[in-house]
């Protein structure tokens, strides 16, 4: 048995008299990575925020049993900094050292290198996505007991780019054993990335439905023009419809 | 623009010379731009003394309500109880116009450079406080939380976030005060002086050496217009990161 580094049961949150969610029960294994897919306002930051113990549940219990790491939906740079102080800066202020080893093969997952020195600022909106994604993992790894909980990462940067990070991404996660739930509304990011995904409804919401992806960790990015991997993004992206409720769909439309 | 502001000024030079021609005011009352040319330089001689001890007074003055207002600022920021119980008494000090204080600051402290400080620096000090703990406050709060969660100390919070991001409001705060200060000190130079710009105003005026006394205004505002930009000059290079224009 693999140890457990989060273990939810049964959480509620309120804020005022909205009930957001009700009954969350999860476990997430050392080194796995955990989807989160839901709609719009069902509560998958608020969960994450839970889990950081920056809000407090209203019900139920969370043990969570390592380092948390975590780039926020909207993750701030800092502008009085250039690129690669932003990635050193929380390194900088744990261990008293920045490794710089470290900052460099970050800069180069993140194709970085040539804005190094640049201040944030003068860098793109993509770009800084890429610098908060960094920043936010520089501290952690390579520590052992690391969970890292990514809300929407890398939005705004370009498919390419961005599936070429969430593979090496991955890689650095397994190899490190480092645990991730990755919050994503795109199905078939979901599906390269995480061992399990977890279906929200709408508030007040609910887990509707666990799926287990059964690749193991042999996955490439070819892996996501095959057949198989399309079924099953389609299979995902179909439950979401029924989620939604399809008269939903169509009054929104 | 710099030769707009020379050419505004010239016409006003103009306009005012030729108001005097016009009516035949005596220089007494209100002397022409040519007389208190013609006496800038051997009055400026005379006052240099004077010029130094008010820059003094207000270098001072402004250092000292950047260092108590911030410190004051960063203590209501980490103890936000002690800022609802102590800020009433601030502001009930402050609708005591600190000017209305300056007689008894220069009967207490006397009539040399220390009282003019002490004035200055009341007026000062308000507003830096005010300008710095609003600015410490707005610290965006996803900033706070990353620190939060990655179990950082509130001091390194506070050394590596809060003071860097509230840098622009330092600069606003100390632009709002240096002016401030200098009134305050000339305030209290009026009051009782032995040296400084507002004495000399004050033993100009009971002579009616008004030419003169224009000379001693025009060092006033040279000294603040030249403190605004030193800190404007500081500002650009130390907040450089506000300056970015950005698509
Ligand atoms: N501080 C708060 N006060 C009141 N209501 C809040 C607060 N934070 C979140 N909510 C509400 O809780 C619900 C869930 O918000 P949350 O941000 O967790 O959604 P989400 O699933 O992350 O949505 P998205 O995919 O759009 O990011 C929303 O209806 C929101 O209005
Ligand atoms: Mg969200």
């Amino acid at each position: 048995m693999r140890q457990y580094v989060i273990e939810a049961e049964n959480l509620e949150k309120k804020f005022d008299k909205f009930l957001v969610f009700s009954s969350i029960s999860f476990k997430l294994k050392k080194g796995e990575i955990l989807g989160f897919l839901g709609p719009s306002g069902c509560g998958k930051t608020t969960l994450l925020n839970i889990i950081a113990q920056l809000i407090e549940s209203d019900g139920g219990e969370i043990k969570v049993n390592g380092d948390i790491g975590y780039l926020f939906q909207n993750h701030p740079v800092l502008p009085w900094k250039n690129t690669f102080e932003n990635i050193a800066f929380l390194p900088k202020l744990k261990n008293n050292q920045e490794d710089e080893q470290k900052i460099l093969q970050l800069l180069k997952m993140m194709k970085l290198e040539q804005f190094s020195q640049y201040p944030v600022q003068k860098i793109s909106g993509g770009m800084q996505q890429r610098v908060s994604f960094a920043s936010v993992l520089a501290p952690i790894l390579s520590k052992k007991n690391s969970i890292l909980l990514l809300d929407e990462p890398l939005n705004g940067v370009d498919t390419i780019t961005r599936e070429r990070i969430y593979w090496e991404f991955r890689n650095i996660l397994k190899e490190e054993g480092i645990s991730a739930i990755l919050v994503t509304h795109i199905p078939e990011d979901a599906i390269f990335m995480c061992d399990k995904l977890l279906l929200f409804r709408p508030s007040p919401s609910k887990i509707i439905e666990r799926i287990k992806i059964g690749w193991g960790n042999k996955r490439s990015p070819e892996i996501r023009i095959s057949p198989p991997f399309n079924m099953l993004a389609n299979k995902v992206r179909k439950k979401m419809y029924d989620i939604m409720g399809v008269e939903k769909i169509e009054n929104a439309a | 623009m710099q030769l707009r502001v020379l050419g505004i000024s010239v016409v006003l030079l103009l306009m005012w010379e030729l108001l005097i021609i016009i009516f035949q005011i005596s220089k007494f009352i209100l002397p022409s731009p040519v007389d208190i040319a013609i006496t800038f330089l051997p009055t400026t001689t005379n006052l240099i003394f004077d010029i130094l001890v008010t820059l003094y007074e207000c270098v001072m003055a402004i250092i000292l309500s950047i260092v108590m207002g911030a410190l004051i600022a960063t203590v209501f920021v980490i103890k936000p109880e002690l800022d609802l119980t102590l800020t009433p008494f601030l502001v009930a000090m402050k609708s005591v116009p600190a000017i209305a204080l300056a007689p008894i600051i220069i009967l207490w402290f006397g009539s040399g450079v220390s009282s003019k400080i002490i004035i200055g620096f009341l007026i000062a000090v308000f507003p830096v406080v005010i300008v710095l703990r609003d600015g410490m406050k707005r610290t965006p709060r996803a900033l706070i939380n990353i620190m939060k969660v990655y179990k950082i100390s509130k001091f390194k919070t506070l050394v590596n976030v809060v003071f860097p991001n509230s840098l622009p409001y330092f600069f606003s705060a100390l632009k709002v005060a240096f002016p401030l200060s200098l009134v305050g000190v000339i305030v209290g130079e009026f009051m009782g002086a032995k040296y400084g710009l507002g004495y000399a105003i004050v033993m100009f005026m009971y002579y009616l050496r008004t030419p003169q006394t224009f000379v001693a205004l025009a060092w006033i505002s040279t000294i603040g217009i030249v403190g605004y930009k030193i800190i404007e000059f500081l500002e650009h290079k130390i907040c450089w990161w506000e300056h970015i224009k950005s698509g």
